[in-house]
């Protein structure tokens, strides 16, 4: 097992917005590579058939995250996937099933933050799940999300593919801080589309709190999958039950005469 | 002075309305239920509650409803009160203009008299007539709002003179109207170019199951089940559903039909501004019924909205027209009980609680592996055919459900088409609230019938509908091999 504890940067919102600009850097930079005929370019097109994440946020803003990546097809002995998070710490990485453990760091290429697994100690990848985990401690930062309009929190949980594989089949998953609630889900790639008849998404409930799943396939080099959600604390406002109560109370009064009387709202 | 139960039912109306909203609303959220799409929920029932019960005239419920959908934070306030802005509205607009050159000329009078005096001895022919002329419609202009807009002004006239009015709607109105609206909106279910929800399922069943659907083979499938349902459906109205005592069932004008004949002559020849009342019409039932052939005329198409404004357009034109604006009776508090629930119904299924109701009463049913596709037929139609209340549109609920259907058939094992085409042909049973469909809006609109006696009726003529839909399953599907033997 190999722990590292990475600082990138101090500046947390600033960074955190300056994180989709990094990105987009970061393809140019890794698409140019793979122009020049680079080590990632090696042996044409790669394919991950599978690549899953599950991402928990906690009440701190903290996130665990785990990764499953099917190994099925893939040759490579050092393993260069893509890291969509500014601050990463605690890694850990293993076959499932052996419970083998690999080294796992943060590996710069070019400039390119990469999540680099080492693979050349077990006998051959092909066929294995790996499984990685690690924390991010400043994934949700609670002052840029809110609380807005209606005491909600807005947030955008992303993957962008910078590793020279094609992933044919990508999902995240989302967990709620416990206490919150998905309130609506505002944007996604893929998109909603009227035309389709299930949305790329779905949001269930459970005794971990609420998740939101989306899935996609065929990501390419540069291409994304995010899901953009407002939440809120599960618990609602008294006041309005309160005020409810007493409307029904106050209707039964003071209406109780006027329709007998005057037929009024016919 | 109100009768008993009536005071009963809005004295207890609006408290149970809030205490519904109440309920819902507090209500740990379900699984698969985002926390808008409960307040949708909610604020819907509060409105559905208030809708049925009238407590408070429906326009204000209507409005509040808007106003409760963005403090509860469940759609953004531009997008709520652009409800006012939708086709509906304003073909609503154009159609009670375009009603009003007809009511003005006396063209839609004379209509409506030589109708009444050729089948007007009872009621009960009048609505037989308008359900055939509705079914000769139906293939021709595949949008029901232009069909209704387009008999709307004879629907006036012959409920006025067999007593109806806005102000004063009886019962022979509350059925001619009723059975209009049903007749407009199944009628549709009977022909594949019935309505565009129609195309787009027949799509589905030929992308997803492979399977050609051909013009009769719908017309095999729904014919039958619409012109079965309509017609009990019409000889139970003044029977069972608002029924009729034998009197109301003749015209209400003094002297009855030998008065109405002597009216029809009373008219004289056709005068000039019904002529230009005709053509104006006649421009846009041109313009409906072409539409297809609008982009190779035009380069773009003329939607049956935009047809019904340049209609309203020229008759409000000086010397050209026949209106003027003030003679224009535009029933606007009507058309903001129509924007308000229509913001509700969007409500519904932008925040994905109309899918997640669809969804929790096909799981609640429990359909699984290895069961009788006779259970798996029933369970199917009674969700298609009463899930309609949710919906504002039929085109929304055909995406969600059909393929859905289509996935299960697959799933289970079963012939996709036995299941998708039948259920197909509800999509355009859209008949129990004002909102389901654009002609409930506009006849909704014309004050004969009120939202509960739209929703009872409905349901009726719907569980009609859902049963010849099971008889039908069990013998003529069989014997057309739309489901196994």
């Amino acid at each position: 097992m190999m722990q590292t504890k990475i600082w990138k940067d101090n500046s947390q919102g600033k960074a955190r917005r300056q994180g989709a600009t990094a990105s987009w850097v970061a393809v140019v930079l890794v698409a140019f590579f793979l122009v020049l005929g680079g080590p990632a370019a090696e042996g044409g097109e790669r394919h991950l058939v599978g690549y899953g994440e599950k991402i928990s946020i906690h009440t701190n803003g903290s996130a665990r995250v785990e990764t499953t990546v099917m190994l099925d097809g893939v040759t490579d002995r050092t393993l260069l996937l893509p890291l969509n998070y500014l601050w990463v710490e605690q890694i850990q990485a293993r076959i499932k099933g052996t419970g083998e453990v690999l080294p796992a760091a943060i590996a710069a290429v070019d400039g390119i933050d990469y999540l680099r697994v080492e693979l050349s100690n077990i006998a051959s990848p092909q066929g294995g799940v790996l499984l990685i985990s690690f924390r991010d401690p400043a994934y949700l930062l609670w002052k840029n999300a809110g609380p807005r309009d209606h005491g909600l929190y807005r947030w955008k949980s992303e993957f962008r593919n910078t590793s020279p594989f094609t992933i044919d089949a990508y999902e995240m998953e989302v967990v709620l801080p416990k206490g919150f609630a998905v309130f609506q889900i505002q944007k996604s790639a893929p998109a909603l589309r009227k035309n389709v008849p299930e949305p790329p998404y779905t949001f269930y409930r459970d005794q971990d709190g609420d998740h939101i799943r989306i899935r996609t396939r065929g990501i390419t080099l540069g291409k994304e999958c995010f899901v953009e959600y407002t939440f809120a604390e599960k618990k609602r406002s008294h006041g309005l039950l309160i005020g409810g109560l007493a409307a029904i109370l106050a209707l039964l009064y003071f209406f109780r005469d006027t329709f007998k009387e005057t037929g009024n709202g016919s | 002075m109100e009768k008993k139960s009536d005071w009963k039912k809005k004295y207890f109306g609006f408290p149970g309305g809030v205490l519904i909203f109440l309920i819902l609303y507090f209500m740990p959220a379900p699984s698969g239920l985002s926390l808008a799409g409960q307040g949708a929920l909610a604020a819907f029932a509060l409105a559905f509650v208030w809708w049925v019960t009238e407590p408070i005239p429906n326009h204000v419920t209507s409005i509040f409803l808007m106003v409760l959908l963005v403090f509860l934070g469940v759609r953004p306030e531009a997008e709520v009160l652009g409800a006012l802005g939708l086709g509906v509205i304003w073909l609503n607009i154009a159609a009670f203009v375009l009603s009003s050159v007809l009511m003005k000329t006396r063209l839609a009078k004379r209509v409506s008299l030589m109708i009444v005096s050729r089948f007007g001895h009872s009621g009960q022919i009048i609505l037989f007539a308008f359900l055939v002329l509705q079914f000769l419609l139906s293939p021709l202009i595949p949008s029901s709002a232009a069909r209704t807009v387009m008999t709307l002004p004879i629907m006036v006239t012959i409920a006025a003179i067999y007593g109806s009015t806005a102000e004063k709607p009886n019962r022979f109105g509350k059925n001619l109207f009723l059975s209009n609206l049903q007749a407009i909106d199944m009628s549709g279910s009977a022909f594949i170019t019935g309505s565009a929800a129609n195309v787009l399922a027949a799509a589905f069943i030929i992308g997803m199951a492979s399977h050609r659907i051909y013009y009769t083979d719908w017309m095999l499938a729904g014919l039958p089940v619409a012109l079965g349902t309509l017609l009990i459906a019409v000889y139970l109205g003044p029977r069972l559903i608002f029924r009729m005592k034998a009197e109301e069932m003749k015209p209400q004008t003094a002297g009855g039909l030998d008065a109405l004949n002597a009216e029809l002559q009373g008219l004289g020849a056709v005068s000039f501004d019904e002529r230009k009342g005709a053509i104006i019409f006649s421009i846009v039932l041109v313009l409906w019924m072409t539409d297809r052939y609008h982009m190779e005329w035009f380069g773009f198409e003329i939607s049956a909205v935009m047809a019904a404004l340049i209609g309203a357009i020229i008759a409000l034109t000086p010397k050209i027209g026949v209106l003027k604006w003030k003679e224009a009776e535009i029933p606007w508090h009507l058309l903001l009980f129509s924007a308000g629930a229509y913001a509700g119904g969007l409500a519904l299924e932008s925040t994905g609680a109309a899918r997640w109701l669809v969804s929790m009463l096909m799981d609640s049913f429990g359909i699984k592996q290895g069961v009788n596709f006779w259970v798996v037929y029933i369970v199917i139609m009674a969700v298609s055919a009463y899930s309609h209340v949710f919906f504002t549109s039929k085109t929304m609920r055909t995406i969600i459900l059909i393929p859905l259907i289509i996935a299960l058939a697959q799933k289970l094992g079963f012939d996709p088409v036995a299941l998708a085409l039948p259920a197909a042909i509800t999509m355009d049973w859209v008949i129990s609230l004002p909102i389901n469909a654009k002609p409930n809006l506009i006849l909704y609109s014309a004050g004969h019938f009120s939202v509960s006696e739209n929703f009872r009726s409905g349901m009726i003529v719907t569980t009609i509908g859902f049963i010849l839909l099971i008889v039908a399953g069990f013998t003529i599907y069989r014997l057309f091999g739309i489901v196994p033997y």
